[in-house]
């Protein structure tokens, strides 16, 4: 018989959420310390230029300048976070208009910002290139370290991301029909509601750093590293964080500028980032995604050619094609994937929600529409349908080991849930035949089918569960909490393992100095997943642990035993039993400490777990105004299961309504000297209460027999469908595909103009 | 700059304090008066964040100047409920799941707060109208929406 689960699964109030109804929660930005000093950065104006020299003098006389901080007095050390380029705190040349130049930490903001006036620097503006194209060009200025890289191109046996299945030629040969075509995605950014912040306190030998940060283990380590200090001596908190879509992954660099000025001035320094210098600090990068396909006349994959080209900015994409996840989708035995990121002087990318995963998805899901019309399939999901990838079969991407299998696929069932839910039977009427057509406006419907990673096979973490006197117990997980509730269902994940009620258990997250080492941090949705499991296991330990203490009380063998909701009880006789906090309560000699402890890695062989989902659109495009209008919209997920349905569907409605505006919208705009122009909330246009639309969320549970209570991560997942599903409705409304985002109403009336 | 001499009514209470003329309301009830439930998210009157009511009208603190709202009845999101109940909106926002990373949380229920004081019957396209200007990047917004319809239910049951 199958427990009832008592926790998991449940609509629990999020943890935090009193607290930031009544505006207690803490940020960093709401944090200070006494004798606190304000930072301020220096930016460069040119995209590219040497710094010949950099006179501070004159801020440094300034009445209140604590510290100044330049490339002359920061360790010369590279570092490199796990997702980002191998580089030093500040250099003695600047990689993009708007890089760092120079801090300062002065008694007062305005201080502060009064001493950025007063320096003097002196750049050798040197030659800028802006597409991947200019900058592999021959003779192209070098943008890394020469120490690091001698061209603009990152490769290398460590990040080299390109990898052959088969053989793709003999697939090619297989093939009946062969399609080609080139995607082009646009450069975004994350656009969290809270700017990055950094708080640092240095005292004699210990450094204390409050960050806005997903990845404090790896953070932790770099600055380590360059302050040359062991890692004890650095302690990383990241209290509750104002969203993060990936911005917040790579901190570093800012962690470092703020704990020097520390250092220097001997007070703790405060550094805010403004909006604007928010949205310069890592972006989504631009990205061409060419993918060649070939296919038999029923439609059968025989080769499947991904070729993915990111526009760097000076950094490591470490999603290039790590994360296109086709092979988990759809069944084809000859690929190859070939991934490079071309260093540009445009902004340092990072990672966004759903990566470049998107992208790949976005692509493959505009060619499977495409095939599925030219080979008369009645409905687009019918293709899907047909040969997507299920449980046993191969998945493997191109970080996986080489015959994974996929340990669970809901897809089916998201897909005929959503069919029924956006009425398919009663709406479609066919390929390139509209829904409706009134006047101006083309009413379509389309759908997309896609998966998303859930953690990459090199993840490792943990969890601890104390259990105190009076039988409650601390919960000190590793996970930050980005506003996905992640401290909440990994709190549900615990109490449900160890028996002890969730309403006894504090949760202490997000501290390098408690929890145990979690390098890669919130990121990849991987914290359902892969801490799941530790937290599972840190549960069920201390239950181990408080069943072999009871034994004796209750006269019988600890598996004779249960827990549930705090009472300890004879499964046999439930009428004998002691609450957890009775047994805690009495000490006797010798008795030891309850401790539960969990260590876990991302299970990557010989299953690995995937997140599927299908989305469903009707749009509206009006053929005179180019204006696309979403009127419903279907997302179906398979989750695994659904540790907190109300948070699952808060992911799915908040995702996929990230995922219209990016499509549709968003654009971070450059002008010829790499300028970024629209760093602020009204050039840069998000989606508010009007444009957004109720996005009908449908949880799907596969209970994936390799994860935690079966619940497989999916955070990004609900983004990474919708450019597909969107391209789809569109093309059926108006019959044209778009290969190039966003889809503005100027592409869509120059597009109407040229199929005329 | 020169400072001044300032008595400000904040959820309540009366403060006498000297500040610097040219501070915003927002820099005020943040660093001098410790209210960090008024968030700065864009400082120009963009994001909403900051938002707090004047005189029970929704207003951008970051876009206020401290010396203009002297007299005046201001409320943060740490005046909402003064005990340990929370508002009804307070509650919906919770049992909804209308709150996620929060940052944007307390302008947005303050601007329902001020809406449901004006409209006791706002239509759903009303309430959207009325919190366009309140930015939410994580929750596309429907559980907000849901959440204001539900707290007005309760509010007009006397709840």
């Amino acid at each position: 018989m199958v427990n009832e689960l008592k926790v998991v699964g449940k609509n629990v109030a999020r943890i935090g959420a009193v607290e930031k109804v009544r505006g207690e929660a803490k940020f960093v930005g709401d944090m200070s310390l006494p004798g606190m000093l304000h930072a301020k950065i220096l930016r460069s104006p040119y995209a590219h230029a040497r710094i010949v020299n950099i006179d501070a003098s004159k801020a440094e006389k300034l009445p209140g300048v604590r510290a100044v901080l330049t490339y002359k007095n920061v360790p010369r050390i590279l570092f490199m976070e796990e997702s980002a380029e191998e580089s030093y705190v500040l250099d003695d040349k600047v990689r993009f208009l708007g890089d760092e130049v120079l801090a300062i930490a002065a008694d007062t903001i305005e201080t502060a910002e009064r001493g950025l006036e007063l320096i003097n620097v002196h750049y050798e503006e040197l030659p800028a290139v802006f597409t991947p194209e200019e900058a592999l060009k021959p003779g192209a200025p070098l943008i890394p370290p020469p120490e690091v890289s001698k061209d603009n191109m990152l490769v290398g046996p460590a990040r080299t991301r390109s990898r052959d299945w088969g053989n793709i030629e003999e697939g090619f040969k297989e093939a009946e029909h062969v399609i080609e075509k080139t995607f082009t995605a646009h450069c975004v950014q994350h656009m969290p509601l809270e700017p990055k912040a950094f708080l640092t306190n240095w005292e004699r030998s210990k450094l204390t750093v409050w960050a806005t940060t997903q990845r404090l283990f790896s953070a932790r380590h770099c600055v380590a590293k360059v302050l040359q200090m062991p890692e004890t001596a650095v302690r990383i908190i990241s209290p509750y964080l104002g969203g993060g879509f990936g911005s917040k992954s790579e901190s570093t660099r800012y962690i470092l500028i703020t704990a020097l000025l520390s250092k220097i001035s001997g007070k703790p320094v405060k550094l805010q980032f403004t909006k604007e210098e928010d949205m310069l600090a890592r972006t989504r990068p631009a990205n061409v995604i060419s993918l060649k396909v070939g296919y038999k006349k029923d439609g059968a994959f025989t080769a499947i050619h991904c070729k993915h080209t990111v526009h760097g900015g000076y950094s490591w994409c470490h999603s290039t094609t790590g994360t296109v996840n086709i092979r988990a989708l759809y069944k084809c035995k000859n690929c190859r994937f070939e991934g490079y990121t071309i260093y540009t002087n445009h902004p340092s990318i990072g990672q966004m929600r759903g990566v470049l995963d998107t992208f790949a998805a976005w692509g493959m899901t505009s060619l499977v529409d495409q095939i599925a019309e030219s080979l008369n399939f009645k409905n687009p999901m019918d293709y899907a349908k047909k040969f997507h990838v299920r449980a046993g079969d191969e998945c493997g991407t191109v970080i996986d080991a080489d015959g994974v299998t996929c340990s669970s696929c809901g897809l089916d069932e998201c897909i005929d849930r959503a069919t029924k839910a956006i009425g398919w039977a009663e709406k479609w009427r066919g390929w390139k035949t509209p829904v409706k057509i009134q006047g101006n406006k083309r009413i379509g419907m389309g759908m997309a089918a896609f998966t998303h990673d859930t953690g990459m096979p090199w993840m490792v973490t943990g969890a601890i569960l104390k259990v105190n006197m009076d039988g409650t117990a601390n919960f000190i997980t590793p996970v930050t909490e980005l506003g996905n509730a992640t401290i909440t269902t990994q709190a549900q994940v615990v109490s449900e393992a160890s028996g002890i009620p969730l309403k006894d258990i504090y949760v202490t997250f997000a501290d390098t100095e408690v929890a145990p080492v979690d390098p890669d941090g919130q990121v990849d949705s991987s914290t359902a997943h892969v801490r799941s499991i530790s937290s599972k296991m840190a549960g069920e330990d201390a239950k181990r642990q408080l069943l072999e203490r009871a034994s004796p009380q209750l006269s019988a063998p600890p598996e004779a035993i249960d827990i549930v909701d705090g009472l300890i009880f004879i499964k046999s006789d439930p009428s004998k039993s002691i609450t957890v906090k009775h047994l805690m309560e009495q000490t006797e000699f010798g008795v030891v400490p309850v401790v539960g402890r969990g260590v876990s890695a991302c299970p990557h062989f010989p299953q690995k777990a995937f997140s599927y989902g299908a989305h469903f659109a009707i749009v509206e495009v009006d053929t005179e105004t180019g204006v696309i209008k979403i009127l419903k919209y279907v997302a179906a997920h398979d989750v695994g299961r659904a540790l907190n349905p109300l948070v699952c569907e808060a992911q799915i409605q908040g995702g996929v309504t990230m995922g219209i505006s990016v499509t549709l919208n968003e654009e971070l705009l450059f002008d010829a000297k790499g300028k970024t122009l629209n760093l602020n909330y009204t050039d840069y246009k998000l989606f508010t209460t009007v444009d957004a639309i109720n996005v009908i969320p449908i949880i799907v549970e596969s209970n994936d027999p390799i994860s935690a209570y079966g619940a497989k991560g999916f955070g990004e997942a609900p983004l990474v469908g919708v450019p597909g599903c969107l391209s789809n409705a569109i093309y059926n409304a108006i019959g044209i595909r778009f290969s190039e985002l966003p889809i503005t109403p100027e592409r869509v009336l120059k597009a109407l103009k040229g199929k005329k | 700059m020169s400072e001044k001499e300032i008595n400000l009514k904040v959820n309540g209470k009366q403060y006498s304090l000297q500040i610097s003329s040219h501070k915003t309301l927002l820099e005020i009830l943040r660093d001098n008066l410790g209210l960090y439930g008024v968030k700065n998210g864009c400082s120009i009157g963009e994001c909403g964040a900051c938002t707090i009511l004047i005189d029970n009208k929704p207003v951008l603190s970051c876009l206020t100047m401290a010396l203009s709202a002297e007299g005046k009845e201001i409320t943060t999101i740490e005046g909402l409920s003064n005990s340990d109940k929370l508002h009804p909106l307070q509650e919906a926002f919770i049992k909804y799941g209308a709150v996620e990373c929060g940052f944007c949380t307390p302008g947005i229920i303050l601007t329902a707060k001020a809406l449901l004081d004006e409209n006791q019957n706002p239509t759903e396209e009303e309430i959207r109208l009325y919190l366009k200007g309140n930015l939410c990047r994580c929750t596309g917004y429907s559980k907000i929406v849901e959440a204001v319809v539900s707290a007005l239910k309760s509010l007009r049951k006397g709840g």
